[in-house]
């Protein structure tokens, strides 16, 4: 029947993003948030955190909740609540930067001990355009997210290669089903919208 | 108060824009674009020291305000005086306060039977457990500055009420007197105008003033006729009062915070956060605050602060010098600090975890309740009322199949604990039994302050709960505040401590400001207040307190407004317009005289 | 930059970029709904019905719920386009999935005529409808808005489809009890209980229950309602259709049936004296007071005139809005 609707699919996720600071991981959201493909719906800002909503395919509509640290990693401070139910994180070093590789696996593990069971990790260098820095073979850091079971790419937040990718990647892997189905339950209370109906109410 | 101090966006003249106070504050990409400073600045607007709620809600209201802020806290966890702990976090913490390392508390007591089957991190506990009145000044800040989005509200609709050796339920809506059969037609009229009044109470001084010195039982005896289970059932559950003397308007605005905030998101009056309460809120304060440029670090407490350089030390060896002010919580005051207010409030608290689900308190597809014990209704003869909020496995802190149960008092000294060990009692009688076995045990006491694995001593004997119920866990402990009970937040608590002290020349805390302890409050009213006057402590003024537009994500709705008029034009056809049925209207006609 | 005061709160706006960003958004939003309202009105003038069509009828009410030239529309490609070439399978797939989109559409805007208009023709031209599951659906929009009168309406078109298998009045009439005791400040809940009253009767379904029997009951289920809250118009409207109502009056011994109004008339006016007490005397007792008094002078020629005076004197005070109304009833 192509003529009626499937009803719509909608599911939320939260995604966190993770790093050493200067291995671009802001600008690649920046390049995901800002930039606008056809198939990709505007983007807000908000005061908390990023949105992007991207169409899987015509009935599914998924939309990222992008955390960014806030710079609350700098001295260890990463409040637990930023890991907490966390679908996806992004964890980015520069393929520039030997360090920022190994910087990147302790984010891992430290995921792995916090987050979610089910986490899908992406694993990104950064910095392609700077091919004739690479410090990092391609190899290695593909080896290791092999092992370790993350997606792994690598992009460049400057010409923006690779960096939709990721994310649609990461779209495909999440768990959508029990997402929607897990909406059905007791849910909690959405403080932007008071009950239009006060009729029951103590002595109306 | 002097002027308000411009901020930090007004000060650099190039940001400023014409017509305006000042620019927008809400950053593009907020928190991405901006390259994170290398170090912790060198120069800071204000430090905050302690990461309780009201000084979290400080920081991020200074931080979008345009102050530069460093935010400080002892612990390695967020919370402090309000965080939500581990088991093996809380451990800790009872082990500091007994050594005397964390002011404002004494006398922590924490029994953990040996050999359960759970794990530290399956529990999340409130060291100020608290729960959200519907309509109140802190839901209305989390949805304007946007915290709510970090965070998840449960509904909590059941409130239940400590009379004759029983949980009575409560009264309180139009719907259970309507239905109510044990209530007569008399005190239905009576209850209802009641309820009706205290909803508009302030503006019918006619009825009240006259009883403005007056205990509320005597108000509500006097003038509405009413009898004393429904008075007590107003005094405590529904306005949450410590003791039937309570003056009659305090009264009647607590009564009115419960009534008011019945469904306005549905049938219940109050919520709480999920994975902990006043911990949770205050992360998500920190965050707003970081996002907005705040500079976060744990594990750093302030050494020393010297008024006259306006530098500060902290115990990582950085130096900090503070344009503005720098605020502490006196849970964080340095070693040898003399300026610590007097704590002149005591509040005692018991948390327990037992081994029951405990879900014949809670509403259908609810996770808490709240129990109420009146003056006079336990075995202690009470004074004071003993208040517990109880937690099951849905609310997020604490293992399947168990419950925490919170109580509290604003009784003193021993019959304080008393009375919280006859509500325990109380309850524990009201849930089936379970026993535990009693082999060696892992308990703290004050003595040593050190963890033991002995044979229990007679005095101890007496804390370890009768094997009627498996306890995952026993806490208790006594806290002190500045803040009076169910009083109001003064503006006086908060003096900045004098830089003119000659005597005092050595003392670390000169010249800083500190912020309050935990209030009794069993709902959070008042931490806003405080946030509030502590930020015109260093602004100058709280007109700009959170006056943030954050123009977010609701853009849809305003394309549906312009869309209005493109769609008014289409509703002009040929088409025959149908019956709508016969309307309820006709049947009220009818009934005209 | 401009800032203004709305609800005394300052608001300072997006930057001007920002704002322009949006406007543009918002502009191309509207033009392509213009755009999308003409192509399809032209295709419904040219009496095209097919898939296309279908779905851009679709895409105008997710915008627009009111526009019901859209809808007649999405029937009429129902019915030229589907009907002709779907076989009973696809059509109840089709049905199936339209009612869906329905509900969809009505969680968003329940008070929309349009919507429930569809959903009723979608039913009457559905080859298999599951009427328990449209009864289930009309209870969860209960639950949203106990008061929603096109759930009332609605409610009572599927139990006039459902009662061609089974009487289900007395179900019916313990619902409106349900709903009452959730808020008794409900008309169309009240209103429906005066439909259900006389069929119970009628069809026999009270066993052992005469008609003063069960008059007492819910009178005084009522008197509860009265007493919680005095200022509640429904409840004194609906007592009124209780003392009136043919099923009562026909079917209540004479002598009976003025004891009842002699009884109500002391409860209405116990209650407006515990309301004089406390200040005010109340406007529905006192006219309650009136109305149960004229019944009592139609039944028994008593004179009653010096009571209902009084009254009508008092509302002239009581109830001002309505004074010249007493005023001429008192010229009577």
């Amino acid at each position: 029947m192509s003529a009626t609707q499937q009803e719509p699919r909608f599911a939320q996720f939260k995604l966190v993003l993770l790093g050493e600071s200067a291995v671009g991981k802001s600008s690649i959201v920046h390049r995901f948030v800002k930039d606008s493909f056809d198939d990709f719906r505007e983007s807000t800002i908000g005061a908390a955190f990023l949105t992007q909503t991207i169409q899987l395919d015509e009935n599914t509509t998924i939309k990222f909740e992008i955390w960014d640290t806030a710079g609350q990693e700098r001295y260890k401070s990463l409040a637990p609540m930023y890991y907490r139910n966390a679908n996806a994180a992004v964890v980015v070093y520069d393929i520039t930067q030997e360090a920022s590789l190994e910087r990147a696996k302790s984010w891992i593990k430290e995921l792995q001990r916090q987050a979610n069971q089910d986490l899908v990790i992406a694993l990104a260098g950064n910095k392609l355009d700077l091919e004739s820095e690479r410090k990092v073979a391609k190899e290695a850091a593909q080896a290791y997210a092999t092992e370790e079971g993350l997606l792994f790419f690598e992009v460049s937040a400057k010409t923006g290669q690779g960096v939709k990718e990721i994310f649609q990647s990461i779209a495909e892997k999440l768990p959508l089903e029990s997402q929607i189905k897990s909406k059905s339950q007791p849910k909690s209370v959405n403080l932007q919208r008071p009950s239009t109906n006060n009729q029951s109410s103590c002595c109306s | 108060m002097s002027i308000r101090r411009p901020s930090m966006a007004e000060r650099r003249s190039s940001m400023t824009q014409e017509g305006s106070l000042r620019p927008p504050v809400v950053p593009h990409l907020a928190g991405l674009e901006k390259p994170l400073p290398e170090t912790v600045p060198e120069a800071c607007d204000v430090v905050i020291a302690g990461t309780g709620l009201t000084e979290s809600i400080l920081a991020a209201a200074l931080a979008w305000q345009g102050s530069s802020v460093l935010h400080i806290d002892a612990n390695d966890y967020y919370g402090d005086t309000t965080a939500t702990l581990t088991i093996d976090q809380l451990k800790t913490w009872v082990e500091r306060v007994n050594k005397g390392e964390i002011k404002g508390y004494q006398d922590a007591v924490l029994y953990i039977p040996r050999g359960n089957e759970f794990k530290s991190k399956d529990f999340g506990i409130d060291l100020t457990p608290k729960v959200l009145f519907c309509k109140s000044d802190l839901l209305s800040l989390l949805v304007t500055a946007r915290v709510y989005k970090y965070l998840e509200f449960l509904p909590l609709s059941s409130f239940h009420f400590f009379e004759n050796d029983n949980f009575e339920k409560m009264t309180s809506t139009k719907q259970d007197i309507f239905t109510n059969q044990t209530l007569s037609l008399a005190t239905k009229r009576s209850l209802m105008k009641f309820i009706k009044f205290s909803l508009d109470w302030e503006s019918h001084p006619d009825v009240w003033s006259p009883y403005k010195d007056a205990s509320i039982e005597t108000f509500l005896q006097e003038q509405f006729k009413l009898e004393k289970a429904q008075i007590f059932e107003l005094i405590f559950s529904i306005g949450l009062c410590n003791n039937n003397e309570t003056h009659t308007p305090e009264a009647l605005a607590r009564i009115k915070r419960y009534l008011i905030s019945y469904d306005v998101y549905g049938n219940f009056p109050v919520m709480y956060s999920k994975y902990g309460g006043a911990g949770e809120i205050s992360q998500g304060f920190c965050r707003s605050a970081a996002v907005a440029g705040a500079t976060y670090k744990l594990n750093t407490k302030l050494v020393s602060f010297d008024p006259k350089t306006k530098i500060a030390q902290l115990s990582d060896n950085s130096c900090v010098k503070i344009n503005e002010q720098i605020i502490i919580s006196p849970s964080q005051a340095p070693t040898d600090s003399k300026f610590l207010s007097k704590q002149n409030y005591e509040i005692q608290r018991l948390t327990v975890i037992v081994k029951k689900d405990c879900t014949q308190w809670f509403h259908d597809n609810e996770s808490a309740a709240v129990v109420v014990f009146p003056s006079g209704s336990l075995e202690s003869n009470n004074k004071q009322a003993v208040q517990a909020i109880i937690m099951g496995e849905g609310s997020g802190i604490t293992a399947k199949g168990t419950c925490v149960w919170y109580m509290s008092t604003i009784e003193t000294g021993k019959r304080g604990r008393d009375d919280l060990e006859a509500a325990l009692k109380a309850m524990e009688g009201s849930i089936l039994r379970e026993s535990s076995d009693l082999d060696t045990q892992d308990y703290f006491d004050n003595a040593n302050g050190m963890l033991n694995s002995v044979k229990l001593g007679q005095s101890f004997k007496d804390f370890v709960p009768k094997e009627k119920i498996q306890y995952i866990l026993k806490f208790y402990y006594i806290q002190f505040t500045s803040i009076p009970h169910a009083g109001v937040v003064n503006p006086n608590l908060y003096r900045k401590n004098s830089v003119h002290v000659e005597d005092d020349v050595d003392a670390p805390d000169r010249g800083v400001i500190y912020s309050s302890l935990p209030s009794s409050e069993i709902s959070y009213d008042g931490i806003v207040t405080a946030s509030k006057i502590l930020y015109e402590k260093v602004v100058g003024s709280d007109d700009d307190f959170f006056d943030v537009d954050f123009e977010d994500d609701d853009d849809e709705g305003s394309i549906a407004n312009n869309l209005e008029s493109a769609i008014a034009e289409d509703d002009d056809d040929d088409e025959h317009i149908v019956e709508p049925g016969a309307a309820p209207v006709e049947f009220a006609e009818d009934m005209e005289l | 930059m401009v800032s203004s005061i709305q609800h005394g709160i300052k608001r300072f706006h997006l930057s001007e970029e920002a704002r322009r960003q949006k406007l543009a958004k918002e502009e191309h939003t509207i033009k392509n709904y213009r755009a999308l309202t003409e192509n399809v009105l032209t295709l419904k003038a040219q009496g095209v019905f097919n898939d296309s069509a279908f779905k851009k009828t679709t895409d105008i009410l997710d915008v627009n719920p009111e526009f019901y030239t859209v809808w007649n529309y999405r029937r009429d490609i129902i019915v030229n386009h589907y009907m002709q070439s779907l076989g009973e399978e696809g059509l109840v797939d089709l049905f199936d999935k339209e009612l869906l989109y329905n509900m969809a559409k009505f969680r968003e805007f329940p008070k929309v005529y349009w919507i429930w208009n569809h959903r009723t023709w979608l039913l009457e031209n559905h080859p298999r409808v599951n009427w328990e599951n449209e009864l289930l659906l009309v209870e969860k929009i209960h639950k949203l808005d106990p008061r929603n009168f096109h759930g009332w309406t609605y409610r009572r078109y599927i139990i006039s489809h459902m009662e061609k298998d089974k009487d289900l009045t007395l179900q019916e009439f313990e619902y409106t009890t349900k709903m009452i005791n959730a808020n008794f400040s409900n008309f169309s809940a009240l209103h429906n209980r005066t439909k259900l009253i006389p069929k119970l009767f009628e069809r026999g379904l009270l066993i052992n229950t005469t008609h003063a029997q069960f008059l007492t009951k819910e009178l005084e289920y009522l008197h509860n309602a009265m007493y919680t809250d005095p200022d509640d118009q429904s409840v004194f409207i609906y007592l009124r259709w209780l003392l009136t109502s043919d099923i009562f009056v026909q079917n209540i011994p004479e002598e009976q049936y003025i004891e009842f109004l002699q009884q109500e008339l002391e409860t209405v006016k116990e209650l407006n004296q515990l309301e004089k007490d406390d200040g005010k005397e109340n406007s529905w007792c006192l006219q309650t007071v009136v109305t149960i008094n004229q019944l009592i002078q139609g039944q028994t020629g008593e004179d009653k005139s010096e009571e209902i005076t009084q009254c009508l004197k008092l509302l002239v005070d009581v109830d001002p809005l309505r004074r010249n109304r007493y005023i001429d009833l008192m010229k009577r």
